[in-house]
């Protein structure tokens, strides 16, 4: 029973670190997997823009945009120039990609506007690592 | 000298897994153009230069991540070679994805191919900001 509570206090020390940076990217990085996955099997298997997969790729996309916000915070209360950095680039990533994929879904679909979405995703999920790993290591 | 060592080869992890993220990049560039712009099986020139560069560049990052999984090796440090061999093996998984999906165009290996760059964009990824 003890063991299991050292683990607890062990993954909270760990994901505490940097004003709690690794618990919201990590918490950024289970979202950008489930949008990734949702976004994908649209694109592969010509799924409509209705239904089970676009539900799941918004609700995702909320999720990532509100934990950007937070990561905002916590990286500019950081002690580290890198997480400052990495945090910016984060929001305004997920801003540039949230940009398009309204345009897209908004009824002009055109595949640049997707094009604009999945270059703003790799943008972000890298910044989103990048902090995750950088704020464990710190 | 064994630190000056250590420090030289996690130089090294740096610059490598920094050159793979970047081609991994470029990759998912071509290959999102590909999915997004080309009709399969393949009719027309320019669809089959964007196919081709996605291909040449995955072969690219096929060598960059060896390389990488060779440094997270040499570089005695757990968590880095864990990172280098999750990446070797997406790379892999993605590879073979890929090339199952061009023998037969079934979309599910193309979903294959999607998850494994996912593994090892983020291995690349954690191996650059890990070694900094």
């Amino acid at each position: 029973m003890s063991s299991v509570v050292e683990i607890y206090n062990k993954t909270v020390q760990t994901l505490s670190k940097q004003q709690y940076l690794p618990a919201i990217m990590l918490l950024q990085a289970l979202f950008l997997t489930s949008i990734y996955a949702a976004g994908m099997g649209i694109d592969i298997y010509y799924l409509p823009l209705v239904g089970a997969a676009i539900t799941a790729h918004i609700y995702s996309a909320i999720g990532i945009a509100v934990l950007a916000l937070l990561g905002l915070g916590a990286g500019l209360k950081s002690n580290s120039l890198l997480l400052k950095i990495l945090m910016i680039m984060n929001a305004v990533s997920v801003v540039a990609a949230a940009f398009f994929g309204l345009i897209y879904f908004g009824g002009e679909s055109y595949p640049i506007f997707a094009y604009g979405m999945g270059l703003g995703y790799i943008f972000v999920l890298f910044t989103c690592i990048g902090g995750l790993f950088y704020a464990l290591r710190k | 000298m064994e630190n000056t060592q250590g420090t030289v080869i996690k130089n090294l992890v740096l610059v490598v897994s920094s050159i793979d993220a970047f081609l991994m990049g470029l990759l998912y560039a071509a290959g999102l153009y590909t999915l997004l712009y080309d009709k399969f099986p393949i009719t027309q020139t320019w669809m089959a230069t964007v196919l081709s560069t996605h291909i040449s560049l995955a072969m690219l990052v096929g060598f960059a991540t060896a390389f990488l999984f060779v440094a997270t090796y040499m570089s005695n440090v757990k968590s880095l070679f864990y990172l280098g061999l999750a990446s070797i093996l997406s790379v892999a998984v993605a590879a073979a994805g890929g090339l199952l999906f061009y023998a037969g165009y079934n979309p599910d290996f193309a979903y294959l191919m999607a998850f494994g760059f996912l593994g090892a964009f983020i291995s690349s990824t954690g191996c650059i900001f890990y070694s900094i």
